[in-house]
């Protein structure tokens, strides 16, 4: 089953990550890129979270989110270069 | 969380690109008595947030990072199948020298870096840069770098200190040192957050964390952060395709406040997004603040690949990272005079990534054998007392 849609990531791929040492969300995002894609885990977050509690993480560490980083939802590379006149009105 | 062992014989302080580096060969080598201590988790800071360019040369040639470059770039051929994690090594390098009148300095770059035994490294003219980079649409000159280009620092990084543990190293995340007590004139144990570990050997390689591990055993390590921000697009058919291309002007954006430096860097990465970059600033912070992501939009963006905006790609993400910076731009590695046991293996400035790994094999040499394949006498700490 497909855990990150946005880099079809397989939940396997993450209990791999788990098992080889992965023990946070942040952990399993550096090993696979689950959370790295267009919507920067706002799907999947939760469910890493949960395969994380099924391999036997347990604590705040294996619930944390990874921090959020600007922009908080995708922007054009335009609309802050060269045609920022035609975006902001 | 595991609880940690008491004794080890060499304690090794940061899971960035060098103490994984390190981790990794020593134990590879045999010397499985390794602890990696890390405060957070294995590429937390710089090498988790790295522009994840390698090069054989950051100009101007200098004979010891090129050695270490070298090492690396030969070693990222192999990683892959010995990690067992494709590590998205891409090549090559192309940096466009745009100023005309700085090609003399560059080919002489290229003579030195000839007689210090890399012939593959040379100046290419348009017709040539447009076979590698067909998009490119600025650039008369540019430097090859043929085993330089790109890797991801994160599968790198994270793979490094997962096989070290695979092989018999502990690795300790969310374990920090306190402290580190010394006997007469050589190491005895780090203290951590989670108890004392005994230890023969302590290494720094705590990137710009490495001053407050000095000043646990009363060294001055004049390391200094520099901030860097990068962007990244969302996912792309390939566009690029080579492993990184970089500018030599440094240039500022004289339309952002505050004067920010931009070094205009891109790379498409194995799934498709294109890391754009990178700002450097004085800084104790590793946010993107608005001007960053204004400034690589307008000074990367617009100039560099202007398809970008025909594309209407979007920007999904940024990351920072703090720089390690040294005040002569070289690493700081190998012993401290006075202190036994105590190894200096940080200060890698903006080429981390590139020279990090080279770095580790070479003071694992130190460590099993006393000797180092590649001299590294112009790099240790005590070119800084005087």
């Amino acid at each position: 089953m497909i855990i990150c849609r946005c880099e079809e990531i397989s939940r396997e791929e993450i209990v791999a990550a788990v098992r080889r040492g992965a023990r946070s969300i942040a952990a399993v995002k550096r090993r696979t890129s689950a959370g790295q894609g267009l919507c920067q885990g706002r799907i999947c977050q939760r469910l890493i979270a949960q395969v994380l509690g099924e391999e036997g993480v347990s604590g705040i560490e294996g619930i944390q989110p990874p921090t959020v980083r600007p922009p908080v939802r995708p922007i054009p590379v335009g609309a802050l270069g060269s045609e920022a006149e035609q975006w902001i009105k | 969380m595991d609880k940690i062992e008491k004794e080890t014989e060499v304690a090794i302080i940061g899971g960035g690109i060098v103490g994984a580096s390190i981790a990794y060969c020593l134990a590879k080598g045999g010397k499985k008595d390794v602890t990696l201590i890390e405060r957070k988790e294995l590429a937390s800071e710089a090498s988790g947030a790295s522009a994840a360019g390698v090069m054989l040369c950051l100009p101007p040639p200098r004979p010891l990072l090129v050695a270490l470059a070298s090492r690396s770039l030969k070693a990222f051929a192999n990683l892959s199948e010995d990690l067992g994690r494709d590590i998205d090594y891409v090549t090559p390098r192309i940096t466009v020298i745009e100023d005309e009148s700085a090609l003399g300095k560059y080919s002489a770059y290229c003579d030195t870096l000839h007689k210090l035994g890399h012939p593959e490294m040379r100046i290419i003219d348009r017709a040539e840069i447009i076979k590698f980079e067909p998009s490119l649409t600025f650039g008369k000159h540019a430097l090859l770098d043929p085993d330089g280009g790109h890797v991801n620092c994160l599968y790198l990084v994270t793979a490094l200190g997962d096989k070290a543990r695979e092989l018999g190293a502990k690795v300790y995340e969310h374990t920090e040192v306190l402290n580190i007590k010394q006997g007469k004139g050589h190491v005895k144990s780090v203290v951590t957050n989670r108890g004392e570990i005994q230890c023969e050997y302590v290494v720094n390689a705590a990137g710009y964390w490495a001053p407050r591990i000095g000043e646990m055993v009363g060294l001055r390590i004049p390391i200094t952060p520099l901030k860097a921000i990068m962007l990244a697009t969302e996912e792309l058919p390939p566009v690029s395709h080579i492993g990184c291309l970089g500018s030599a002007a440094y240039f500022a954006a004289d339309q952002i406040a505050g004067g920010l430096e931009i070094y205009p860097i891109y790379r498409q990465m194995g799934k498709g997004e294109i890391l754009i970059g990178i700002t450097e600033e004085p800084g104790e912070d590793k946010w993107a603040a608005f001007e960053n992501i204004q400034g690589i939009c307008r000074g990367v963006g617009d100039k560099l690949l202007p398809y970008l905006k025909d594309m209407r790609v979007n920007i999904v993400t940024s990351f920072g990272n703090l720089y390690a910076v040294t005040p002569d731009r070289l690493p700081i590695l190998g012993p401290v005079e006075g202190l036994e046991g105590f190894i200096m293996a940080t200060g890698f400035n903006d080429y981390g990534i590139g020279h990090g790994y080279g770095a580790g094999e070479v003071i694992a040499e130190l460590i099993s054998t006393g000797e180092t394949s590649i001299p590294i006498g112009e790099a240790t700490f005590s070119r800084f007392s005087c």
